[in-house]
């Protein structure tokens, strides 16, 4: 079942005299189906990130249209925008974003109170994330009191108690050692499992890797995308690498 | 990062490396870019070089010394060098140390490119040494422009005549300002070259960012202030005359430690309460308010705490002096009932001559071009605790006098009145107008004239005396108070600035998650807008609160020094609190518009 579509997205950036215009992002189409795990990839100034700010509606495409679940994100007045972004998306960022005047547990749960859920309904679903996150001895914990992989589950945390319909993450082993974004894409990989749909844009091949569709994106275009299909990680891991060098060296497209 | 270093600072600090004279283009360079944290610094510097140059001029003034009351000026101002030199001193470090923790991450950053710590508080040291050198140059300027000004001014209030005065700026106030600032500035620089020293490159990176260590025994401490300032509160009430003035100072500290407790303990103690019932807590408009204000407490409290200190004491300086100066002519008036009076001998119980003093005052005042006024028109005869002159009066009592005279007597009180004076026992009272100097010559000659016609021990004294030395000396004392009450505000203003812009860099970095997370930009706005709002009310509500607990202990303390109007002293402890709470929310509101200008530039998404 589609879940996103992309039309024809070109985003133009003008410089700030106007004089010169850039080219972010030219005539993207793409269509995240129900349950999928994609990973966008591609050098730095792709346009991947702008690609992902779009579809987060913290960006405008200059041309063509967002869908979620068929709903157009033009059709949205900025004023919902907020709380169309709070109820549907969920954001994993590089560099955390948390609160540092906030405790794990409330900044897992400060969506929530955005969205005036009663306490008694906060906790009931705080308990079932923190777990599965592992991270229910730290609620207490303030952010500078915990691991860089302490923070980035809390992170998760505050991005799917929502219960989103899209979960999307910006680089998000960018600030983690290896051990530390092995277990976060662990856990994205069981997330997806149970049903969640995620979109991450990310450098490292071996982040991707445990995505079900790869993306890749060079100069604005989507250059190519790979599918898993039933290749285990480390296949799905080289085919990616070999796929990134072409993109590297300016190849043709490979479908 | 509040701001990119600019891509020349990059160059410069590579250059910088090779030639030493960089470093000056490279502070100056950094000076012009963090304008917003140096141009109030340098404001700081010059109020305090101002006010510090000013006291010291006065106080070596030749001038001063030839002042009525000099010597009490002179003493006062001394006692002021002295609060002044501290205070500038502690003031310069804390504003200093508040400027290097925001930049900590600038100079992390300049050791990434390769500048050595040792380089870096070379910089810092030029950029320090620049704006102080800046600070103290203009500071003096002003000093001496506003000098004469401020002069007139304490000679105006202290209704004295400036013939022969002059106010002349002795050359150990330009030596004394410059050798205090220059102890400042090597202070400054042996402090922050020691911090930069002892912290690495990557733990200054990581700068503002480290978390504060949980304050502990908080219950304990919460109470110590609750029952300190109870306790000093319910003494200020009770004190009398005598004791008001010996507790003054122990009840001040006892005040000062209470706020402090209070402010910090308490107020966290509170959050915490707030925090731990879910159902305040996790609503939308208390949520991030009071976590927020959580936070900021526990990094402010002490600068909170100092703020509400320093407007206590501008508050009660302001509200004495005021009550002091307004209460001159009160208390010039309780021991004169009248313009003048003669005192005169007398024999057995009987009344004074009062047909001699009024025979001899009228060709003597018409030879002094003084005007006698009828006596009726003088305030009360009441005040002296003597009977009503025309009420219970049991005898009709006439002797030796003129015809014209009648004699009431009440007891043992003898009563008179004639066109121009009023005779009560052993004193003659009369009214008086004219120039000050001619009435005094007048009451002189009135009392030469007195002795030499049978009355030796004859004393004549009047208002105009009392009034004078009363204005010399409240007229200094509102001089300083006012003086000071801009020092103190001055200081409070930059406080209270310095914390706006360190919050709103802070807070930048807020905004932009919050929205990230879906929170709406006028939720974002309304929810930092309280908590700022009250961080900021609450010094304003418990200087306030001070000032008017302690009211009566200062009516009492005013009352030794001959103000029995308790009256004037509360209606200038309301005025001056109103006044402060004006210029107070005034102050905010502008500041608070650097504030919303730093934050703004992370609403637009």
């Amino acid at each position: 079942m589609e879940l996103l579509r992309l039309e024809q997205i070109t985003r133009i950036f003008n410089t700030r005299l106007g004089l010169k215009q850039c080219v972010a992002l030219k005539n993207i189409g793409l269509e995240v189906g129900q349950g999928e795990f994609v990973a966008i990839m591609g050098p730095s100034g792709s346009g991947k990130s702008t690609l992902l700010n779009i579809i987060a509606s913290l960006d405008k495409p200059t041309s063509g249209d967002v869908y979620l679940q068929g709903k157009s994100f033009r059709a949205i007045k900025d004023r919902d925008l907020f709380a169309f972004r709070r109820d549907n998306l969920g954001f994993v960022f590089q560099d955390f974003n948390l609160l540092d005047t906030f405790s794990l547990r409330d900044n897992i749960l400060l969506p929530l109170v955005l969205a005036k859920t009663p306490p008694a309904e906060m906790e009931a679903r705080l308990e079932p994330v923190a777990e599965k996150l592992d991270i229910t001895g730290l609620l207490h914990k303030f952010p500078c009191e915990v691991s860089g992989g302490e923070r980035q589950r809390a992170a998760v945390g505050r991005a799917i108690i929502t219960r989103p319909k899209l979960l999307l993450a910006d680089e998000p082993t960018g600030a983690l050692d290896s051990r530390a974004s092995a277990r976060l894409l662990k856990l994205f990989a069981a997330l997806n499992g149970q049903g969640h749909t995620l979109l991450m844009v990310t450098h490292s091949a071996l982040a991707a890797s445990h995505a079900g569709r790869v993306l890749f994106i060079r100069d604005g275009m989507i250059h190519s995308q790979i599918y898993r299909g039933e290749s285990p990680n480390r296949s799905f891991y080289e085919r990616i690498v070999m796929n990134l060098s072409v993109l590297e060296e300016g190849g043709e497209r490979v479908v | 990062m509040s701001k990119a270093i600019s891509p020349d600072a990059g160059r410069l600090a590579a250059r910088a490396k090779r030639g030493g004279s960089l470093y000056f283009r490279l502070a100056l360079a950094n000076v012009k870019r963090s304008r917003e944290i140096y141009i109030p610094y340098f404001l700081a510097v010059m109020i305090m070089t101002a006010v510090y140059f000013l006291t010291l001029a006065m106080l070596f003034s030749p001038g001063l010394a030839h002042m009525p009351n000099g010597e009490t000026t002179r003493a006062v101002f001394t006692m002021c060098i002295v609060l002044i030199t501290l205070f500038c001193f502690f003031f310069m470090l804390y504003i200093n140390a508040f400027l290097t923790k925001r930049r900590k991450r600038e100079f992390g950053l300049y050791s990434v490119l390769g500048l050595s710590n040792a380089h870096v508080a070379r910089v810092l040291g030029w950029e320090t040494l620049l704006v102080i050198a800046a600070g103290v140059l203009c500071g003096m300027a002003a000093g001496l422009l506003l000098g004469r000004l401020l002069f007139m001014l304490l000679l105006t209030m202290m209704q004295a005549a400036a013939e022969g005065i002059r106010f002349i700026v002795p050359g150990v106030a330009f030596f004394g300002t410059v050798a205090l600032f220059f102890i400042i500035f090597a202070a400054v620089y042996v402090m922050n070259s020691l911090r930069i020293r002892l912290t690495s490159a990557m733990d200054m990176l990581k700068g503002e960012k480290a978390g504060e260590p949980h304050a502990r025994l908080l219950a304990p401490r919460a109470i110590l202030g609750v029952a300190l300032l109870a306790g000093a509160y319910s003494l200020a009430q009770i004190l009398s005359e005598v004791t008001a003035a010996l507790f003054f100072f122990p009840l001040a500290v006892a005040v000062i430690i209470a706020t402090y407790l209070l402010f910090h303990a308490g107020s966290i103690m509170l959050l915490r309460v707030l925090r731990n019932n879910k159902r305040v807590y996790y609503r939308q408009e208390n949520f991030v308010a009071i976590s927020g204000m959580f936070h900021r407490m526990r990094q402010n409290a002490r600068g909170l705490a100092g703020i509400c200190v320093f407007c206590t004491m501008l508050v009660v300086t302001v509200a004495c002096t005021s009550a002091l100066y307004m209460g001159a002519e009160s208390s010039a008036r309780l021991n004169m009932p009248y313009d003048a009076q003669a005192v005169l001998e007398t024999k057995e119980g009987r009344p004074a001559d009062i047909e001699a003093v009024n025979t001899l005052m009228i060709p003597l005042a018409a030879r002094h071009g003084v005007k006698l006024q009828p006596a009726t028109t003088a305030p009360v005869v009441e005040v002296t605790a003597a009977p009503q002159p025309y009420g219970d009066a049991d005898a009709l009592f006439s002797d030796s006098f003129s015809e014209r005279f009648t004699i009431w007597r009440d007891a043992d009180t003898y009563f008179a009145q004639s066109a121009n004076a009023i005779l009560l026992d052993d004193r003659v009272y009369f009214n008086l107008t004219g120039d000050t100097e001619k009435c005094i010559a007048f009451a002189k000659a009135l009392q030469t004239a007195l002795r030499q016609n049978g009355h030796e021990s004859a004393f004549v004294t009047t208002i105009f005396e009392s009034r004078r030395e009363n204005y010399a000396l409240f007229g200094g004392l509102l001089f300083l108070g006012v003086f000071f009450a801009v020092l103190f505000l001055a200081m409070a203003v930059l406080m209270i600035y310095f914390k706006q812009i360190t919050e709103g860099y802070e807070d930048r970095e807020r905004f932009q998650i919050m929205q990230k997370v879906g929170m709406r930009d006028d939720e974002v706005m309304a929810a930092i807008n309280r908590q700022i709002l009250w961080v900021f009310l609450l010094p304003l509500a418990m200087t306030l609160c001070h000032a008017l607990a302690v009211k009566n202990m200062l009516v009492s303390i005013l009352g030794v020094f001959g103000m029995v109007n308790g009256d004037i002293a509360l209606y200038c402890t309301l005025a001056a609190c109103f006044v402060f709470a004006a210029v107070y929310l005034f102050v905010y509101k502008r500041t608070a518009k650097v504030y919303y200008r730093i934050t703004k530039s992370a609403r637009a998404v």
